[in-house]
């Protein structure tokens, strides 16, 4: 098999035994299982958004009842219990046994023509809104009887209760009269979306305009399981609704979203799917059907987690992403033969260095500066003693002796600094103390990293934690770079040559992907998205690269203050940059973000672009901006 | 099972560092797994990697990077699906159209209005059902040309050799008129071949006499008039097609001067009209180098070829040209350094490589005339 990492789009693994074997469960636990409105997932509706990549479709394949059949058919294998124990804890499951009939129904198909036919928007919604039904109720009997172990006689459908008079509309309440009842209705839209010509609405055929509402008349599912009779309640994931036109998308949510409705319906989106508004999550912005978050129906974001618990979620990240690693590197097979199947081995944390001849050249550097700002020997002295002494406490293990000397050079520049602010003495003084006394600490010790990496190509971006930050919680960037790497691994496998990559190497390697991700963008808005990044990135850049290091590690975002943010119009071109640059992992936003007293939108650049421009990924460091700078940065100032 | 091995020894002789290796390893294993290993002449337990790997070695150090520069940037190799596709396209985007055009002249319609009326349809199955195609050699492919058009061409209209012989004409015949009537003859003859790169083998006149495919099949054609009289199938002046699934621009253009000079040198010819089609035609650029019309000299196609042209120079044994002297000389060359009629092409296909593509792609020799060639394609070659 070619590099694993490198296969895009889980769903076209045909064989399910092969599909169970790579796919890691973490998305379940992260995205459903912790997710607060875990109970009303499979009754309202819920929304379940990402960007490109972040495992919707995954999610999807995962959760179908054939697939979960699957699994639980053989709970010897360890896989299979770790699925199914994921799989329980997202709530498909109850003590070995399913809880959920779930279908994937595909949206990309021709669902979006129908709103091209020359009727009116309730007619064309309604055509494509039974179609998705007939299809959801085919793809679920489907995957009830797709592994063999019932009949179609073993099904039965319950109806919600006074719900009989529509029960002769679906076809009754046994498997055959639905299928034979959704295949009508579905040969009959089929002909109206396919043919050349768009028939006259008095011409429809019968099947395609007699009411038809399975989602409406369904409240559960009997059949047999194992011997035993079981309920379980049906769910339909329409993936990539994106698809869809924005106002068909919008008609389908609203009639999705009546409350009586006891099928469940999942819509897996991309981002860009939702207005600039709810994109940015601005205060109000909501979908415009009068419905709310949380009450009529549940939003899972798959990347972006709650406010404020950005950290949380790079942990959960790094488990997922590890777990994927862990998988898919076995897969490898000159890596297998060689029983090289750890990715923190492989892609070790381990300190770079500098030469001699840099080290000395960079000394010399910081000797310079300190005469030129005037700093005693004994200042120096001082200054030295900290650093040694904070690093002979530090736990990390980068501490080399380039590091020392980059951070006596942070500091020395502070010293100067404050002492330059330092309101003049009426007495001449030798050496005065700073007000603020100064401290080495680990911001100061990770400038200092950033600053040799800027200065003298020291590597900053390497080990296995840094390439799942550089990913923004998108497994499929993730896949992107531990492909890269895992592909330069291989070739030292067949060249015979040590396994784990330099960090060195390691930083050639991701900044050269994120060069080329970020030159394959070709989303709508990708020029002024590039150009906005570019802008931010250099400010960044300038900022970080700064002697004194006054934000430590460094910045790699902006921030408008919020009551500034809120005043941007909900339609203004700004948005929908923005937006796309959400979308597509060239930012991320954080609204509400306090510091120094105030409330701001945070826009952090991705990793993608950190690796490319030398950027911290540290949270937090940020230059105060306007609006107007935005707009300039993205071009939009003449527009 | 990835092929190991020889990624670390194509590594190795090319001097390439880890992450060079990593990017041509990409390259070389989708390159491999998709085209190069359905190569039909490689010995057993070799594929292209391995082939490489010793087609790389016979290079000298600083001239192995265009030895591979030359593989990756200009090599054309025509897959086994690459050809059924041109070979599936045959009827449908060649013959059809022409048949449509000829239907739509007799019965006075646009070609378009041709499958509207019964009439019209029963027309074009009829004069499709007078068209014959005859295979000028294994390469035409006849078989995956019944299985593609199995219910549109019969088995008594397609031939698979050019040497029909009198029975076999009979027997054409005699279906062909138990299913359109006594006055039924085939009308369009189609000869089929798989390639032509120089168009000059096709039919010449050295020493004022015919050779050539053409020359043969023009005097089966007549013996068999004269031998069976009323009995033979074909039409008088009949036309004659023919069809190259892949043909050269140079190729092509060469053809067409020699139709014309058939069309006058041959003695009451028995055919009419001679159109040349193909199902590919490659680009008038694909040749790594031309002959200067003034000069006689190999020049470049392009400036970055002008490296490529060196390797043919120095990479060479006179040995291959001395092997097919006669022949060479009859094109009119002194050697063999860019192929037969001097085509220098970079190009591949499937079954077998032409000669005239590049020897260096294809040619294996002892070196007793300059350096010993080591093939990466190697060429099976039915002149020894």
């Amino acid at each position: 098999m070619a590099n694993p990492f490198l296969r895009r789009a889980t769903e076209y693994v045909r064989d399910d035994a092969s599909f169970l074997s790579i796919v890691s469960p973490t998305p379940l636990t992260t995205f459903l299982a912790k997710n607060k409105h875990k109970d009303d997932m499979f009754e309202v509706p819920v929304r379940i958004i990402g960007s490109p990549g972040s495992g919707k479709t995954m999610l999807a394949t995962l959760a179908e009842f054939k697939m979960v059949e699957a699994i639980l058919r053989d709970l010897s294998n360890p896989t299979n219990r770790t699925l199914a124990a994921a799989l329980a804890k997202a709530g498909f499951l109850q003590s070995e046994v399913p809880r959920v009939a779930a279908v994937r129904v595909p949206m990309e198909s021709e669902y979006r023509e129908f709103w091209e036919l020359p009727y009116e928007p309730a007619v064309r919604t309604k055509l494509a809104f039974w179609l998705v039904q007939a299809r959801a109720m085919l793809g679920l009997i489907r995957n009830l009887t797709a592994n063999g172990t019932r009949g179609l006689d073993d099904i039965r459908f319950v109806p919600r209760a006074d719900y009989e008079a529509h029960l002769e509309q679906i076809g009754g309440l046994t498997a055959e009269g639905v299928r034979d009842r959704a295949l009508a209705v579905q040969r009959a839209i089929y002909s109206i979306g396919a043919g050349l010509r768009p028939p006259k609405l008095a011409d429809l055929p019968e099947d395609a305009t007699a009411p038809y509402a399975p989602f409406d008349a369904i409240q559960r599912l009997s059949m047999d399981w194992q011997g035993k009779t079981i309920e379980v309640s049906p769910l339909v994931m329409l993936d990539d609704v994106h698809a869809l036109h924005h106002d068909q998308l919008e008609a389908m949510f609203e009639t999705l979203s009546h409350r009586e409705m006891r099928f469940g319906r999942w819509m897996m989106m991309r981002l860009d799917a939702l207005s600039p508004g709810a994109v940015l999550r601005s205060p109000g912005a909501q979908p415009s059907h009068g419905r709310t978050t949380g009450r009529d129906f549940v939003d899972i974001r798959m990347q972006v987690v709650e406010e404020g618990k950005k950290g949380a979620a790079r942990s959960q990240f790094r488990t997922m992403a590890k777990d994927m690693a862990k998988r898919y590197l076995p897969l490898v097979e000159t890596l297998r033969n060689r029983g090289a199947t750890d990715i923190e081995r492989l892609l070790p944390s381990e300190s770079p260095t500098v030469s001699a001849g840099q080290l000395r050249t960079f000394a010399e550097k910081v000797d310079r500066e300190q005469a030129k700002l005037g700093v005693s020997a004994a200042r120096r002295a001082e200054i030295d003693r900290l650093v040694a002494d904070f690093l002979g406490r530090s736990t990390s293990y980068d501490d080399g002796p380039e590091v020392a000397l980059a951070m006596v050079r942070i500091l020395l520049h502070r010293y100067a600094v404050r002492i330059a602010r330092a309101a003049p003495s009426l007495f001449e003084e030798f050496d005065p103390d700073p007000k603020t006394p100064l401290k080495a600490d680990a911001d100061v010790a990770h400038g200092a990293r950033l600053h040799l990496h800027h200065e003298l190509g020291r590597p900053f971006h390497f080990g296995i934690e840094d390439v799942c930050d550089a990913s923004n919680e998108n497994a499929e960037v993730f896949l992107q770079y531990a492909g890269e790497l895992v592909a330069n691994v291989e070739t030292r496998a067949i060249r015979n040559d040590e396994l784990p990559l330099p960090a060195r190497v390691q930083q050639n390697v991701l900044s050269g992907k994120a060069r080329k991700i970020m030159d394959g963008w070709a989303f709508p808005q990708a020029i002024r998205v590039r150009s906005l990044v570019d802008t931010i990135a250099k400010d960044c850049v300038e900022e970080s690269r700064l002697p004194n290091a006054p934000l430590g590690a460094g910045a790699n975002a902006v921030a408008i203050l919020e009551e500034e943010m809120q005043t941007l119009s909900l339609d203004d071109e700004l948005g929908t940059v923005l937006k796309h640059a959400i979308a597509n992992g060239a930012i991320t936003i954080e609204r509400d973000y306090g510091q120094g007293g105030k409330l701001w939108a945070l826009i952090e650049l991705t990793g993608t672009v950190s690796l490319v421009y030398g950027l911290t990924y540290n949270r937090g460091g940020f230059l105060p901006k306007r609006v107007g700078y935005l707009r300039e940065a993205a071009g939009l100032i003449d527009a | 099972m990835i092929n190991a091995l020889a990624l670390n020894l194509i590594a190795n002789v090319m001097d390439w560092d880890n992450e060079r290796a990593t990017a041509e390893y990409a390259w070389l294993r989708l390159m491999s797994s998709m085209k190069y290993d359905g190569y039909s002449d490689f010995r057993a337990g070799v594929r292209f990697l391995e082939s490489l790997v010793s087609w790389l070695r016979q290079f000298d150090q600083q001239d192995r990077e265009t030895a591979y520069a030359l593989v990756q940037e200009r090599l054309v190799y025509i897959s086994t699906a690459e050809m059924q596709r041109v070979i599936e396209n045959f009827i449908p985007e060649t013959v059809t159209p022409y048949l449509r055009k000829a239907v739509a002249a007799a019965l006075g319609i646009k070609p378009y209005e041709v499958w509207r009326t019964p009439v019209g349809a029963k027309a074009f199955n009829e004069r499709q059902r007078c068209c014959l195609f005859v295979g000028l050699s294994d390469g035409s492919r006849i078989d995956v040309l019944r299985r593609a058009n199995a219910g549109r061409l019969s088995q008594e209209q397609v031939v698979p050799m050019l040497n029909v012989d009198n029975e076999k004409w009979k027997g054409l015949g005699k279906d062909l008129r138990d299913e359109l009537g006594d006055h039924a003859r085939f009308q369009d003859v189609y000869l089929i071949d798989d390639f032509t790169a120089s168009g000059t083998t096709f039919i010449r006149f050295p020493k004022g006499e015919p050779k050539g495919k053409l020359a043969k099949f023009e005097r089966n054609v007549q013996e068999a008039r004269v031998a069976l009289k009323d009995e033979f199938p074909v039409a008088d002046g009949y036309t004659l097609h023919v069809h190259h699934y892949v043909s050269t621009a140079q190729a092509h253009q060469a053809l067409q001067g020699r139709i014309a000079e058939a069309a006058e040198k041959l003695k009451n010819k028995s055919y009419g009209d001679a159109p040349i089609t193909e199902g590919l035609r490659l680009p008038a650029a694909l040749p790594i180098g031309a002959i200067d019309v003034e000069t006689g000299n190999m020049t470049a196609m392009a400036r970055s070829d002008e490296h490529f042209l060196d390797l043919c120079g120095t990479y060479y044994d006179h040995q291959l040209f001395k092997r097919l002297e006669p022949h060479c000389r009859e094109a009119g060359q002194d050697d063999m350094k860019y192929g037969y009629a001097d085509c220098a092409l970079p190009l591949v296909l499937e079954h077998n490589t032409p000669n005239n593509s590049i020897p260096i792609l294809w040619a294996e020799t002892e070196g007793k005339l300059g350096r010993r060639m080591r093939s990466l394609f190697l060429r099976r070659d039915r002149h020894g």
